[in-house]
């Protein structure tokens, strides 16, 4: 049997397994498109994570509901961008994390990551960095903002990294780090089995989710696609 | 995303999912860390439509995110379900030649990947380079000694058959 005949008789053979049925991807053009496949995968994962409905604590004393929170981040436009600037730079912070707004450390805005009503975002000059958290209401409206500062342990940009994780209450986590020169995008697997897609800026990447979630796996892909960086349950 | 490419996806995903399906397979000898790793492939797939569609080979973007993705797929199963070793026994009951199916599942890891990607999927050597990050010279080998061990398994030479006395 030549190199031809066998590779006939791989492809016969297998051609007999078969194959599951996708119907979400099948109908995602006969019904509502792209949107509402994204749509759907995103609202299982928030059903696996919320199990109902979930709180954000942003500074401690408020309790604010999380709506709407997609694995799939709000694209980075300029209202979500001017939003973030205008409330974790000089705005509507809190009285109790006054001190630590990034205008008081003169750190410019670098990412932010926002998923149905709330955001995090980063700004920082590559070595000093403020996070800051917010949430707004249906008409748009920030109710409370708070931040915290920091020093980065590294500002080797070019790799992949763990700057950052762990939001410090049962309702939420983050990660931040560098994504790597190659990096178009930036997975975070959990072990809830979420994937998370992160927010990229500046050469960072963060991400937040409504749940404290242990980090199984974070994956940077170039813009081909192939894996470009990964960290195998990264942790301090 | 627009409305307008989502039918183009949609006939790259039936035209294709079979084949790439039964790549994963190969490689992962489990059927749901290949359903996983496949469905969530053509999803990111989806979502970067507009750029993934402009690739030379875009099933060659699929296949690769799939086969990344297989590895902690089945880490994952192996969490929730301890006790799925079954799970990784491909299904011969319906197939009218499983002596070629249990001879590709017994290959190496590489040589079932480029059985995979340049069989069943047909990409040439050089996607097939590309998909697993190896050399064009890498991927020659590793189907040259693939094909020859599956034709050693599946042809016995007349002595060996005369040897075991059928």
């Amino acid at each position: 049997m030549d190199d031809d005949a066998l590779s006939e008789r791989i492809r016969s053979a297998f051609a007999d397994i078969s194959v599951p049925t996708r119907p979400e991807l099948v109908g995602a053009r006969k019904n509502r498109g792209g949107r509402w496949l994204l749509l759907r995968a995103a609202s299982l994962v928030v059903a696996v994570l919320l199990a109902g409905f979930l709180l954000l604590r942003p500074d401690g004393s408020a309790v604010q509901p999380v709506d709407a929170w997609t694995a799939v981040p709000l694209p980075q436009d300029s209202v979500l961008i001017a939003r973030a600037e205008a409330t974790c730079g000089n705005g509507v912070v809190s009285d109790k994390t006054l001190a630590s707004r990034p205008i008081d450390f003169g750190l410019p805005f670098s990412v932010v990551d926002g998923r149905g009503n709330g955001a995090v975002a980063l700004f920082t000059d590559g070595t000093n960095n403020a996070t800051c958290r917010f949430y707004w209401d249906r008409s748009g409206t920030v109710g409370s903002a708070t931040s915290s500062y920091g020093r980065f342990t590294s500002t080797d940009s070019s790799r992949l990294d763990f700057l950052i994780g762990a939001g410090g209450s049962d309702s939420f986590d983050m990660v931040i780090g560098h994504s790597g020169t190659l990096a178009t995008t930036v997975d975070v697997e959990l072990e809830s089995g979420a994937d998370v897609t992160a927010s990229l800026g500046h050469g960072f990447y963060l991400a937040w989710w409504p749940e404290r979630g242990k980090i199984l796996r974070i994956v940077a892909r170039d813009a081909t696609g192939a894996i470009s960086g990964e960290l195998d349950q990264p942790h301090f | 995303m627009s409305e307008e490419r989502s039918p183009a996806f949609h006939e790259f995903f039936e035209a294709t999912y079979p084949a790439v399906y039964r790549a994963v397979l190969v490689v992962t000898r489990n059927r749901q860390a290949a359903e996983d790793a496949v469905a969530n492939a053509y999803l990111r797939a989806l979502e970067r439509w507009d750029a993934v569609s402009g690739q030379e080979k875009p099933i060659a973007w699929v296949i690769r995110v799939a086969l990344n993705d297989a590895v902690s797929s089945w880490r994952r199963i192996q969490r929730l379900l301890p006790l799925a070793a079954g799970m990784s026994i491909l299904d011969e009951s319906r197939v009218a030649d499983p002596d070629v199916i249990r001879a590709v599942a017994a290959l190496p890891l590489r040589q079932r990947q480029v059985v995979a990607l340049r069989i069943l999927i047909g990409l040439d050597t050089r996607g097939t380079a590309l998909s697993l990050g190896i050399t064009e010279g890498a991927v020659t080998a590793h189907l040259h000694r693939a094909l020859a061990r599956l034709r050693q398994r599946l042809e016995p030479t007349p002595n060996t058959r005369n040897h075991d006395g059928r």
